[in-house]
């Protein structure tokens, strides 16, 4: 791993307008990705981590700009691809990818996968023959049997469907791959599968990953690194043992002690945090977390904390600790 | 077991008649469940846990049918009751709870009045007497502030307070035998731990037993007391659940278990294949396309589940290591 951050996000927000009535009047703004500053290492598995809600999807979907962000920005190997244009845009869009969720709505059911799989090639202005054998190629590569690209995507079950998203996410040889909760519709035995997948194509395409999940299992036995992000913020972000071993963050210590343990002499005796999460459309002011903190004092009231350094690659945004 | 249990399944088969042939979505499952006891029903989607949870209730939807078997509530089947006879029992001696509380509740009913309502039908209780009732069961499953929530509209209230709301409908009779199908898959984990521990302490406070289906194995050791393991439509492996995790038995449990991620290893260890088409099931052991261990007499006949009465496995070759042991036919 080199030192050089192929990713860097500054101060990266999303506000979606919050509307009424038949003209659509503006009335104030739901602020889903608030002020979010990190950097990906080139080479690395950076994981992302928060419940539902909580702005991760928006934020990956941010750095490809597939959501026009509000505020901040986005440096790809040096470049700063939130100012560019379209046009400019385009040669980037090559080398940072996504794979979707959901095997069964990304894929068009009207197409063979050889033409989903292929058409990123077809638009950059390859033959049909150079297509054809690409495509070969990478089917083979993710564990697809050959003649699956004259079949449709029905004919395959869900666990081969990733595959065949997976395979069109790397079709273009890209550099950066984002996995937005890529096997959260898979059941277990399927989901071992998936990211063993993801663990040879990293090695075999030298991929940077930003993996995002609510799966705090799978975020630990994949992830270099690990943001955590409750309302919009990150609270914490450092390296994956020491996050979970040690975690500062009052909620980062809650949501890694909820985690089922598939251990019965290791049950827990407790009732979990307090509360529930406060609605994304009305955060609660000061630190976002208060409303559930055993830690707070009168400044998380009022007060937001920033990330600040804690030594050891770790940035916690705390009052308390 | 010496004394009657509180629900016994025996020999259960629910089929639906489809285009492409009969699909056996439970395929000859038997299980009991006593008093106080959290009983644990695990396997991947299509295995028929929720269709084994839905027959028990007698809500299999059409075009299945439940072609055989007994469903035993402290020795009265189930299936030779009427419909009305099953009416007045739903929600009163034995209830269920949804894995999605938003479309398990009435969107256009208040709390209050949903909660009411079950009061009112199975206990006959006036409207005044039911909303009180109301108020204290929705405090009893930690909804802060019941007099104001009472009034309040399902889409008013997050998804872990409609959990609890939906948890307070199922347990407002008391009810012999709590059926919860996957009641956390849709909340957030710190919310999920919070669910589960309420869930235990109303089978403890009511004496009562719960058949809890989920898909998740950490879901299954932080609750459960015993487990059953689900495979296509059948019964693998019946454990108390500390030896499940112990000392797993069947190929497919070991698999799931191994799947499991583990902290500080990027190496997942999968089970190879997919689940088999509930139509087209594979001769002998349904596991054998997928399993590691499997022989010649694994594709031609399909092993029984046998063993003792607290620990049973349906397979030839089974425990962690099976090599040099083969099970008597």
């Amino acid at each position: 791993m080199n030192a050089t951050p192929l990713l860097k996000v500054h101060n990266l927000s999303k506000v979606f307008p919050v509307k009424v009535g038949i003209l659509g009047k503006i009335i104030g703004g739901v602020r889903a990705v608030d002020r979010v500053t990190f950097d990906v290492q080139s080479g690395e598995i950076f994981g992302l981590v928060g419940e539902s809600g909580c702005g991760k999807t928006t934020l990956g979907r941010m750095l490809l700009r597939l959501i026009e962000p509000s505020g901040g920005s986005v440096v790809f190997d040096g470049e700063e691809i939130t100012a560019m244009d379209r046009k400019q845009l385009r040669p980037f869009r090559r080398r940072m990818q996504i794979v979707f969720q959901d095997p069964f709505g990304s894929l068009n059911p009207r197409k063979t996968v050889g033409s989903i799989v292929g058409e990123p090639l077809r638009i950059a202005g390859k033959s049909a023959g150079e297509v054809a054998s690409e495509v070969e190629e990478l089917l083979r590569t993710v564990g697809l049997p050959e003649v699956s690209s004259s079949r449709y995507p029905h004919e395959f079950s869900g666990g081969q469907r990733q595959r065949i998203g997976v395979a069109r996410s790397l079709i273009l040889r890209p550099e950066f791959l984002l996995a937005d909760e890529p096997v959260s519709a898979l059941d277990v035995s399927i989901q071992a599968q998936i990211l063993n997948l993801l663990m040879e194509l990293k090695e075999h395409f030298s991929l940077t990953m930003l993996f995002i999940s609510h799966d705090l299992r799978v975020i630990r036995s994949l992830c270099d690194t690990v943001a955590v992000m409750y309302l919009g913020r990150l609270v914490e972000v450092g390296p994956v043992e020491k996050v979970y071993t040690n975690p500062v963050h009052p909620y980062t210590e809650v949501l890694t002690q909820s985690i089922p343990e598939p251990d019965p002499k290791r049950r827990k005796k407790t009732h979990g945090p307090e509360g529930e999460i406060p609605s994304p459309s009305s955060p609660p002011p000061g630190c976002h977390f208060h409303t559930r903190c055993s830690l707070r004092i009168d400044r998380c009231f009022e007060q937001v904390p920033e990330l600040s350094e804690r030594g050891e690659g770790r940035r916690v945004a705390c009052h308390v600790r | 077991m010496t004394a009657q249990p509180l629900l016994e399944i025996k020999d259960l088969e629910t089929r639906f008649m489809t285009e492409a042939g009969i699909l056996r979505a439970v395929d000859g499952v038997s299980f009991s469940l006593g008093r106080g006891e959290i009983l644990g029903l695990v396997g991947e989607s299509g295995c028929g846990k929720s269709m084994t949870a839905l027959s028990i209730m007698r809500l299999v939807p059409p075009p299945g049918t439940i072609v055989s078997g007994q469903i035993l509530l402290e020795g009265r089947d189930l299936l030779t009751m009427s419909r009305e006879e099953i009416r007045l029992l739903r929600g009163d001696r034995v209830s269920m709870v949804f894995q999605e509380p938003m479309s398990a509740l009435n969107p256009v009913f208040t709390v209050g009045d949903q909660v009411a309502e079950i009061l009112r039908v199975h206990r006959g209780v006036s409207s005044g007497t039911a909303m009180d009732t109301a108020i204290s069961l929705l405090k009893r499953v930690g909804i802060p502030d019941p007099d104001r929530r009472i009034k309040e509209y399902p889409h008013q209230m997050s998804g872990g307070m409609q959990q609890r709301a939906l948890i307070a409908m199922a347990v407002a009779c008391e009810p012999d035998v709590l059926i919860a199908d996957e009641p956390t898959t849709a909340l957030d984990v710190t919310v999920q731990a919070q669910i589960l521990r309420l869930i235990e302490d109303l089978i403890q406070e009511n004496n009562s037993g719960a058949l809890l289906i989920t898909h998740d194995l950490g879901v299954v050791a932080e609750i459960t007391d015993r487990v059953c393991v689900m495979y296509a439509g059948a019964i693998v492996e019946m454990s108390s659940v500390e030896s499940l995790f112990e000392d797993p038995q069947h190929p497919y449990t070991i698999g799931l278990i191994e799947s499991l991620p583990k902290p500080g290893r990027r190496e997942f260890k999968a089970i190879q294949g997919a689940v088999p088409d509930l139509v087209n099931l594979p001769g002998g052991c349904r596991f054998h396309p997928r399993c590691p261990r499997a022989r010649q007499i694994c594709l031609e006949k399909e092993p029984d589940l046998a063993g003792s009465d607290i620990r049973e496995v349906r397979c030839y070759f089974p425990g962690q290591d099976h090599t040099n042991r083969k099970r008597a036919v």
